[in-house]
């Protein structure tokens, strides 16, 4: 299996995936940084950890807007690479088998969206650090970067997107091209955005919704939609969960009987 | 011993409308077979079914004495495939191709230099395959089917699309790994090729095999239905002689027979002899392997 996988990132060189996080990562840690040098005071109070407000703002923007769209693109993207070299005729007459390609996917495309997290956490760091060199008022250095509340955070916004993930996916496999997956991702997308910030009761049922539930930032009444955060994780996180084990299920049940042409 | 062995094999991709129907084939051990059919045929559909891409709707397949479609993964390692054209990532070079490969196959990538050399493209290994010619291409997707050591090659009209040098590069590689103990399957429409190096053939029609044996048992199946050329002094004082025989043309002196058995050949030589006709010259017109797949498919 570890040599699946790092056959499956070897194929990632100098592929759109790539220029897809480093864009989404670049545009997070841009606007936090901008926005908090544009707004410099309220980061400038006394004995106030400064790095929770600074990193707010790219958080909200990366969970309630970027990351469902950002998850269809990278699934349709990832895919693609194999659509282009017209790939599974070759993939699937090797040893490896159907069910290992599959699963080595599906493992890389987790390992994608959360090496994403990873870098938003580093990258927000270093901006951070930037920042302090120029303003040290901010004091950024004289307060914990709170590291693990962030990546808290990420991680729960990461399982909160692998429903759509899920449903990515078996539409990638399902259709073999990339423009029917990422037309239907994005108009699902609006959907959910729809369906998340009008206060629907049946958003707790909707992937594409998830993300804007997951945490609550006060900018949407959700007063409506059954969501309970308390525990290890949320409803929503549970939820997303079982869809994406469900849509990735069925894509492998139906990938290991299907005709190649 | 049959390395692959189809029998009664059929595949449909719409119910009644059958692409492959009651196919039976058998590829020895250390041969060269080369699987012919026009365009359509089902030559493709067929290497598909054999490699458990298609799900066949009734018979089976056996590779190694082994079913297909349980034993993937242990027959996949015995297997090297190129199915039409090569499965390339463009904007990977060749080596990270080999070392893909590589790692879906368990080969040893200390092997990718000299395949590379093999193939004759170590001098490109860093360049991106988009960059590649149609048959460097082609030189990629052999150096990909070879890199597991496999017994068995499947190729799918690996020379399409190849020029003349291309091919004969191509070629050559066949040969050698034959020498060298492989077995191959090999599909074309280019005849005169497969001619030049297969050992049997196998000729495919409207989805089932219409003749399978060697090269010279395929010559022998034409020779039966022999075109004769025949060069007499006088053609005044034989036409009656060939009255009874299918004359397919007249040159001069030159007369070209169409005898439907392989014994009327003496029998007509005989009569010839027998009335005092001068003959000049009687000899089989050996047609090449292009003509007799003509022949075939259009019975």
């Amino acid at each position: 299996m570890i040599a699946t996988l790092s056959a499956e990132w070897i194929k990632l060189k100098r592929t759109p995936v790539l220029f897809l996080i480093a864009a989404i990562v670049f545009f997070c840690v841009f606007i936090m940084t901008i926005g908090n040098y544009i707004d410099i005071h309220p980061l400038t109070q006394l004995n106030l950890n400064p790095w929770g407000r600074f990193r707010n703002i790219g958080h909200v923007l990366y969970t309630n807007f970027f990351i469902c769209p950002f998850a269809v693109l990278l699934t349709s993207a990832f895919f693609f690479v194999e659509q282009r070299a017209n790939a599974w005729k070759y993939l699937y007459t090797l040893p490896a088998g159907r069910g290992k390609i599959f699963i080595s996917k599906t493992l890389t495309l987790i390992a994608l969206l959360f090496s994403t997290a990873l870098l938003l956490v580093i990258f927000s760091t270093l901006s951070g650090y930037s920042l302090d060199y120029k303003y040290p008022e901010m004091e950024f250095s004289y307060h914990s970067p709170e590291l693990w509340n962030y990546t808290s955070k990420l991680f729960h916004s990461s399982i909160a997107i692998l429903g759509v993930i899920g449903i990515q996916t078996f539409l990638c496999f399902r259709f073999r091209n990339v423009f029917v997956p990422l037309g239907i991702g994005i108009g699902l997308f609006i959907l959910g955005l729809v369906m998340g910030t009008t206060n629907q009761a049946q958003a707790l049922y909707f992937p594409y919704s998830y993300p804007l539930l997951v945490f609550d930032f006060e900018m949407f009444n959700q007063s409506e939609i059954n969501i309970q955060r308390d525990g290890l994780l949320s409803n929503v996180e549970w939820w997303s969960l079982g869809y994406f084990f469900l849509c990735s299920g069925l894509t492998l049940w139906m990938e290991t009987r299907k005709n190649i042409k | 011993m049959s390395i692959i062995s189809i029998s009664n094999l059929s595949f449909a991709y719409q119910k009644g409308v059958p692409i492959i129907n009651g196919l039976n084939l058998n590829v020895d051990k250390g041969s060269i077979y080369g699987f012919l059919g026009k365009n359509g045929a089902g030559k493709s559909t067929t290497i598909r079914t054999m490699l458990g891409l298609l799900n066949p709707s009734n018979g089976s397949v056996r590779l190694f004495d082994k079913e297909v479609q349980k034993n993937r993964p242990s027959i996949f390692q015995k297997i090297g495939t190129l199915i039409e054209s090569p499965s390339l990532y463009a904007q990977l070079n060749a080596i990270d191709h080999l070392r893909i490969g590589a790692k879906y196959t368990g080969a040893s990538s200390k092997k990718i230099e000299t395949i590379l050399k093999q193939v004759n493209l170590f001098q490109h290994r860093k360049k991106a395959t988009r960059k590649y010619s149609t048959g460097m291409k082609q030189r990629l997707g052999l150096a990909l089917a070879l890199l597991n050591d496999p017994e068995l090659l499947i190729l799918d009209e690996p020379t399409n699309g190849l020029d003349p040098t291309g091919i004969i590069e191509i070629r050559n590689i066949l040969l050698d790994l034959s020498a060298a103990g492989k077995t191959i399957l090999l599909s074309s429409h280019q005849l005169a090729e497969v001619e030049r190096i297969a050992t049997h053939v196998g000729i495919l029609n409207d989805g089932k095999i219409i003749f399978e044996g060697t090269i010279s048992e395929l010559e022998n199946y034409k020779r039966a239905n022999n075109l004769v050329k025949i060069q007499v002094a006088n053609p005044e004082d034989v036409s009656d002689v060939f009255l009874p025989y299918d004359i397919q043309q007249q040159e001069g002196k030159n007369f070209y027979v169409q005898l439907s058995d392989a014994d009327d050949l003496p029998k007509l030589i005989r009569q010839l002899v027998e009335r005092g006709v001068d003959l000049y010259e009687v000899s089989p017109m050996k047609s090449d392997l292009e003509k007799l797949f003509i022949d075939i498919t259009n019975d």
